[in-house]
């Protein structure tokens, strides 16, 4: 299976990559490919308008730092109230999936696990 | 680097007009970079410089998507900063004073291309006249207070009451103490309908907050 990232999804997601660690935006969008096997795809420049909007709404912080090798890189940390934002909107896609998975399930569409 | 890189960041710049210089040097600082890291892991997945670069850039999606998605990020910045109490209470007088300035402006216009008919209405009519010109000012009030949510959505409120104190107590004190005291009384509020005034900018500014705040979050989850 290999789909389109709905943009509105994709801020959860880099909540998610980012409570692994700081990361930079090439990483960061690295990542959401690896953790989901190459399924969902993205245009990379979506990015950073939900950076941007993550920043604003002061779920995460970014700073250029300089690398060993190569040029200054901005890194984007979580900050604590992302750290909470993270949980919450986890426990949200989950309620949502299973809920979806449920209600598949009942239609006879999926067979539930 | 790559010359498809150059012509892509050229792209890019020119949908970042509306950028101020600092942040959209840092934004297309940001977009090379992740361009780069793209074209180097290409080169040595053994892909040739030119198809490196060419996918990098297919992957990253249209200049005009991206410079689109920036420059609504920033402004959706804008609309949300601190500075929007101050905006409120600045934008909401200035608006007040706007619409009583074209109301006045109408009503001379209607004196001096109908003088007669416009004295004979107002004479004859007079409790009318004064119904029309109490929801004008409603109206001026309410198109204020719009205003001010629309562009200061985080605090419009707060602004707004802000703003029309700032603005009577200015008035009042052109007609001296015992005025201010007369109109920031609840009688002098109650009696002289200010209080009919202030409630339509404040519902207005809220009514305008919710509005942009739903527009900033739909157009967030509508951008595929």
């Amino acid at each position: 299976m290999r789909r389109d990232l709905a943009k509105g999804d994709l801020p959860a997601l880099i909540l998610a990559v980012l409570g692994d660690g700081p990361n930079h935006g090439y990483a960061i969008a690295r990542s959401v490919e690896r953790l989901s096997g190459g399924a969902l795809h993205m245009k990379e420049g979506t990015l950073y308008p939900a950076l941007r909007v993550l920043e604003q709404d002061g779920l995460i912080s970014g700073a250029w730092q300089p690398q060993s090798k190569g040029a200054d890189r901005k890194v984007y940390t979580l900050t604590e109230s992302g750290h909470a934002e993270r949980a919450k909107r986890a426990q949200e896609l989950h309620d949502y999936a299973t809920l979806i998975h449920t209600i598949l399930g009942r239609t006879g569409h999926v067979q539930p696990a | 680097m790559s010359s498809l890189l150059d012509i892509y960041l050229d792209e890019v710049t020119a949908q970042l007009d509306a950028l101020p210089v600092k942040r959209r040097t840092e934004e297309l600082r940001e977009v090379r970079q992740h361009l780069l890291n793209a074209v180097t892991v290409n080169k040595e997945l053994g892909q040739s410089k030119e198809d490196a670069a060419a996918n990098a850039v297919l992957q990253f999606g249209t200049p005009q998507d991206l410079g689109e998605n920036l420059v609504w990020a920033w402004r959706r910045e804008q609309t949300l900063n601190r500075r929007s109490l101050v905006g409120a209470a600045l934008i909401t007088p200035l608006m007040v004073c706007l619409g009583f300035l074209f109301m006045n402006l109408g009503f001379g216009l209607l004196a001096l291309t109908l003088p007669h008919e416009f004295m004979i209405y107002l004479g004859r009519h007079p409790v009318y006249a004064a119904d029309f010109v109490r929801g004008t000012f409603l109206l001026t009030f309410g198109i204020a207070g719009l205003f001010a949510g629309n562009l200061f959505p985080r605090r419009a409120m707060q602004g707004v009451c802000l703003g029309l104190a700032v603005f009577w107590i200015g008035w009042a004190f052109q007609s001296g103490v015992g005025q201010l005291l007369a109109l920031t009384s609840v009688e002098g509020l109650t009696r002289q309908e200010r209080g009919e005034w202030i409630l339509s900018a404040v519902v207005s500014a809220w009514l305008g907050s919710r509005w942009r705040l739903a527009w900033n979050e739909r157009k967030w989850l509508v951008q595929g």
